[in-house]
């Protein structure tokens, strides 16, 4: 059945980023406004906006009863939930299916198994696709984390079976440590997930993290598009993503594609997907688990294949045959993604939120932004703390480094704090430039997480002295005036 | 005539000292170091701040007393005003008065889900404290030294806001 019009049941970049496809395939888009971001960027993008502002006791987005009652309502066709709330929860796509709304997305079972770590984990196993080793089945007491643990050899990794997003994970290095990350990664876990089953997983020290993207039909056709490269990651969260990895040969790209591919043969996967992979020093890969979603990170995918997800997306919701085979996907160039977040990179990435006082983004051939933010936009802490992404591409990733380091330094944010700064670093450093590291670059490679110019200390300085001895200079002649407070500074001070 | 300059040293204590010579009640040495420094105010208190020809972009936060929070390229930086003599007779007490009780805040706002630790109880550098729940994240507050608790100022269960005093650990002598 074709489809003819959408409820993005989404907010920020990704709202917009699904509306940009829909909208060059003819197709009307649908979009919540919600009392939390009454003037939210994305609204100018869709065709109809949805006032639900008067409801201030539900998240909408994570509402499965709203989002079918306002399909159902204004006679819309299918639902795309882009990444995060509900887009990896089975019973949406199982409550589609019962009011006949097309899901942009897997089916409710691939979700189901492939949502559930120990659940795709056996899966692996039985498929021959290798993985760390682990226990079987799922651990609920401590007790039992001890005895596995005991067996598999520390150090280990708690896993929460319901997690995602790198949240409910615990890095356990010994024995004595045990109770208390147990205590940390149940709780995490419980308090997300509403589960607190957990699986204990063989730690890999400094592995990279290699994921590969899929796409598959109703009709059993699936292809990848390739690997991105996240093992620029703090706390388990990506935060720099690149297309293709310098880890990887094209031998490697193959033999991990195909267990990719195998996978999700497994259990009959269609729409969008990501396998992901930890590589060990020794270039073995494990599987890790599956994103049965659109991610953050697609652009750099897109970008290096020229084929658009989101567009591939609907094709497969509404029953199209995947018109792409494995050996039109060619690799073209490099591309990194920079997630430009409201974060205080100085004060151990704190989200920053507030007003979005100006935001210049540079008009570059080799720069895409997908942005959910301009000037005069508010960040609120009620979401997550993407203002921007910066797709960076070039024909080398020498080429894509340079453009990375020239499109920094021509983006200005101003009134929130972004992790600007800390890309900047990220470019100025050797095992980056190098394309030689790891998940632990931040702890190991980093000398610092914010850049630095040279001298900036002493301008620092210099303009700390000059306020004070003005200020000094008002005191001591009785002249006490206005202090030139910005609104911005003003509001910092009230806040504290 | 004989010109006779006054001169002036200040230190300005942030995450790095930094001396600053005042000669004529102009910016005169900054570390020691005699370089052409320009302040311009440009718009909405912004700053184009040179030092010897390279521009930075600056903008003043606040200032509080002999506290000044500016921010240039983006960086934030606290420094504490004090004379070069006031800084060093500081140093002076507080190393007489033997190592400092160490005082940590709440890095970020949210919930204390638990205090693993009581008063008088010895910790370790790196051991955690309490957890701060925060942004769906569940945060270990560490001790930053060797040394006992001296005191608690937070119970589980309950909410904090950024920079509130949760602990103090006493490193004894």
């Amino acid at each position: 059945m074709k489809i003819n019009s959408i409820l993005i049941a989404n907010r920020g970049e990704i709202a917009i980023r699904i509306a940009r496809t829909a909208k060059q395939m003819g197709i009307k888009t649908y979009m919540f406004l919600s009392h939390h971001e009454p003037n939210a960027l994305h609204l100018n993008h869709a065709d109809e906006v949805i006032d639900v502002s008067d409801n201030t006791y539900i998240n909408v987005y994570t509402n499965i009863d709203k989002l079918i009652e306002t399909a159902l309502k204004y006679k819309i066709d299918a639902i795309h939930p882009g990444y995060g709330f509900l887009s990896e929860n089975p019973y949406l796509p199982r409550e589609c299916e019962r009011n006949n709304i097309i899901f942009i997305g897997p089916s409710s079972k691939a979700i189901y198994e492939m949502g559930n770590k120990g659940m795709a984990r056996d899966k692996a196993l039985k498929n021959n696709i290798p993985v760390l080793q682990g226990s079987e089945g799922v651990i609920n007491t401590l007790a039992e984390a001890e005895e596995t643990a005991k067996f598999i050899g520390y150090p280990i990794m708690l896993k929460a079976v319901a997690g995602g997003g790198g949240k409910g994970m615990r890095v356990v290095h010994k024995k004595s440590e045990l109770p208390l990350m147990f205590k940390l990664a149940t709780n995490e876990a419980k308090a997300l997930f509403d589960n607190d089953s957990m699986l204990i997983e063989k730690y890999v020290e400094n592995p990279r993290h290699i994921e590969f993207q899929v796409l598959g039909d109703k009709h059993g056709n699936l292809i990848h598009l390739f690997e991105r490269e996240c093992s620029i990651q703090r706390k388990h969260q990506k935060l720099l993503e690149e297309a293709p990895s310098a880890a990887l040969t094209d031998e490697l790209r193959e033999k991990i594609g195909a267990d990719a591919i195998k996978i999700c043969k497994a259990t009959s996967y269609y729409s969008a997907g990501t396998v992901e992979f930890l590589l060990d020093d020794q270039l073995n890969h494990y599987f890790m688990e599956m994103n049965t979603r659109i991610q953050v990170e697609h652009p750099v995918t897109e970008e290096i294949t020229g084929v658009d997800i989101v567009e591939q997306q609907i094709k497969i919701a509404q029953d199209e045959v995947l018109q792409l085979k494995q050996d039109d996907i060619k690799l073209n160039g490099w591309a990194i993604e920079l997630r430009v977040n409201a974060e205080d990179v100085q004060a151990g990435f704190a989200p920053s939120t507030g007003l979005v006082e100006l935001m210049e983004i540079p008009n570059k051939k080799y720069l895409r932004c997908d942005s959910g933010y301009q000037t005069g936009k508010v960040v609120i802490s009620s979401f997550d703390s993407l203002v921007a992404k910066l797709i960076i591409t070039g024909k080398t990733r020498n080429q894509a480094i340079k453009n990375c380091r020239s499109v920094l330094s021509d983006t200005t944010i101003k009134g929130v704090k972004t992790t600007l700064p800390f890309f900047k670093q990220v470019m100025q450093t050797p095992a980056f430039v190098q394309g030689n590291y790891t998940t632990s670059f931040i702890e190991k490679d980093l000398a610092q997480s914010f850049f630095q110019e040279d001298d900036e200390i002493i301008a620092a300085a210099a303009l700390a002295m000059e306020t004070y001895l003005k200020e000094q200079n008002l005191i001591n002649t009785g002249k006490f005036g206005d202090k030139q407070v910005s609104a911005w500074a003003m509001s910092k001070k009230i806040k504290g | 005539m004989k010109l006779l300059h006054s001169t002036k040293n200040y230190t300005l204590t942030g995450e790095k000292k930094v001396n600053v010579q005042i000669r004529d009640g102009k910016l005169h040495k900054i570390n020691n170091r005699k370089a052409a420094f320009e302040i311009e105010l440009i718009e909405n208190d912004e700053y184009v701040i040179k030092v010897n020809e390279k521009s930075h972009l600056g903008q003043v936060v606040s200032l509080k007393q002999n506290e000044v929070t500016v921010m240039v390229n983006g960086n934030t930086y606290n420094f504490t005003v004090e004379t070069e003599l006031g800084s060093k007779r500081k140093e002076k007490l507080t190393k007489d008065a033997g190592k400092k009780v160490s005082k940590t805040t709440a890095p970020l706002p949210g919930e204390i889900v638990a205090v693993l630790v009581t008063e008088g109880q010895e910790v370790h550098k790196g051991e955690p404290v309490m957890i701060l729940e925060a942004m769906k994240m569940q945060n270990e507050i560490i001790s930053p030294i060797n040394g006992k608790i001296k005191a608690l100022h937070v119970k589980s269960e309950e909410t904090v806001m950024k920079d509130q005093a949760l602990f103090d650990v006493d490193p004894g002598k």
